[in-house]
Formats: structure tokens, sequence, C-alpha cells
């Protein structure tokens, strides 16, 4: 192994070198680095708490098994990121969901401003509560996507080499799920009028 | 796609609302469960890398001995007379080879049994 400079210090590679000359107690490291942003998503994906805790524990045994072959090619935050998602995405799709399906013409009728005016007349845990109940109302991998890109706060070149798809794919498939949760969130707003 | 704001440096309100999402609790045993997991999953890869090793010397060494015993009696490499033994000389070098191995045996397992007591 070679010599590690004080800058690699605490960083992932220096970790995974350590691993994978044999200190598997530095996976620990990676584990509460990690650890609590992958089950968020994971959950946030497949929204049950027993299979996200076991689809998490899934991932990083894949991590682990996979260390040895990974080269560095990208990332090892969006080499595990990838992992996370396959995973969750594998699972989700092996049980039959019914998704909600949105006109095209409601789609387009429907603007960021117009939303904005709308919650802004909310509470702000109200605005966070509808944007989870809208999110749960979207495909699996459109919900992947969406909370990588915001929540996550990974670039478009980064969600391409997470998901396989290509950056142009990324951005229209992101532009359509944005304007899906607006159509969802006015929906919302509009409901909760009639039931006053 | 004029309207679709992947610039994260200016203002979104999907991108306020996702910043105020918080993120998940971990059940409490998810770190110890994970490096259980992955402890065990070390020491059986570490076994199976043992079992590969030693599988592959005794290939090596079978591989060896072939050789040697094709170079020596079929191709007389190197070139040598070699005399025969008498029966009665063969039992006694079988019976000190017996021995031997019997040993080696009995000292591969005292010392098996010493160190799992150690």
């Amino acid at each position: 192994m070679r010599p590690l400079s004080t800058m690699e210090l605490y960083t992932d590679t220096y970790y995974i070198q350590r691993i994978q000359a044999g200190d598997m107690a530095c996976f620990a490291c990676l584990l509460d680095k990690y650890s609590r942003p992958i089950h968020s998503l994971i959950l946030k994906v497949v929204r049950s708490r027993e299979d996200a805790e076991e689809l998490a524990q899934d991932t990083f045994m894949k991590v682990f098994k996979g260390l040895s072959s990974f080269k560095g090619d990208c990332s090892f935050s969006t080499w595990i990121y990838r992992i996370a998602y396959n995973t969750a995405i594998s699972s989700v799709r092996k049980k039959r969901h019914e998704f909600l399906t949105i006109e095209e013409a409601t789609l387009e009728n429907v603007s960021e401003e117009e939303v904005a005016n709308l919650l802004g007349q909310t509470e702000v845990a109200e605005q966070t509560q509808r944007l989870e109940t809208a999110l749960g109302q979207l495909p699996p991998d459109e919900r992947a996507l969406i909370l990588l890109f915001y929540w996550q706060e990974k670039s478009i070149e980064e969600l391409a080499s997470i998901t396989g798809l290509t950056a142009s794919n990324i951005k229209v498939k992101l532009h359509r799920i944005r304007k899906k949760l607006f159509a969802l969130l006015k929906r919302m707003d509009h409901e909760q009028d009639e039931h006053k | 796609m004029s309207k679709m704001n992947i610039n994260k440096e200016q203002p979104d309100l999907l991108g306020d609302l996702f910043k105020r999402m918080p993120e998940e609790e971990l059940p409490a045993s998810f770190r110890s469960n994970v490096m259980r997991q992955i402890m065990l999953e070390s020491a059986k890869a570490k076994k199976r890398n043992e079992r590969f090793s030693l599988l592959a010397t005794i290939l090596a060494s079978l591989v060896m001995i072939s050789l040697a015993v094709v170079a020596f009696i079929y191709m007389e490499i190197p070139k040598m007379a070699v005399c025969t033994i008498s029966t009665s000389a063969l039992t006694f070098y079988l019976y000190i080879g017996a021995i031997t191995l019997i040993l080696l045996f009995a000292d591969y397992k005292l010392r098996d049994l010493f160190r799992k007591k150690g």
C-alpha cells in the first residue's frame, strides 16, 4: 500500500484503502457517514420502515463485497448511491403498485408561481407534509430521482452516473417530475378548500 | 425545458421545501447489525481464501510430483539406475513412514486443541 499524505486522512479513499488492507473496523467510519442519508433515501423510495432497514443493510453488504472491485471511476459517494438506488428500485419493482396518472394538459396548466402562492398561505410544517404526500403519489423511480436531486443535492452528472441515464434524459425527467409535483400540490390545495 | 430550474443557486420552491424535509432516524441496532454481518462476511472470505490457497498448493504439488515421475520414469532424466528394494526392507520402510505420518497428525491435532483452549 502506498504511503498516505496527511491531506488524505479521513477521506473515503483512506478508509477504503484501510479496509482493502484488512482493517474491517474502518467500515464503521463509512457506515457512520453514509448510513443515515442512504437509509432515509431508501425509506422515502420504498415507504416501509422494515423494508428500508433490510434494503439499507443489503446496500452496505453489497458495498463491502464490491469494495475490492471499486476502481474509483466515480466518487465513492456516487457509487454507494448507485447501489442504494438500484437496490431500492429493484425491490419496489418486484411489488406491483398503481400510481396516479396526471393528464398532460393538467401538467401544462400549472406554474411554480401559482403553487408558491398557494403554499405561501399554509404553515411550514403543513407544506412539508403536503410535499411528502405528493411524493408518495409518484412512481418510485421518479421519487428517487427528485429526492436525489433536491434532498441529497446531487448534480445532474452525478444523477446520470447513479441512474445510468443520460444527462439530457435526467433533465427532461426532472422537469416532468417537478410539473407533476406542482400539479399534485395544487390538487391537494383544491381538495383542502373543498373540505372547508 | 426553459423553466426547469436545474441551477441550484437560483431560488427554487421545491429546493426550499426539500431542504426543510428532515432525514429519517436510523434504527438503533442498525450499525451493530451491519458491522456484525460485515465481520461474519469477512471471516467467511478469509476462510474461503485459506481453502483456495490450500487447494492451489495441493494442486501445484501434485503437478510437480507428476512432472517429476514422468521425467524420472518415462524420460529417464537424470540418467541413473535405481536399485530395487527387497520386500522385507519395504515393509520396514512403510512401518517407519506410517509412524511418522501418525505422529505428524497427532502433533497437528494437539496444536489445534492447544490453540483453541488458549
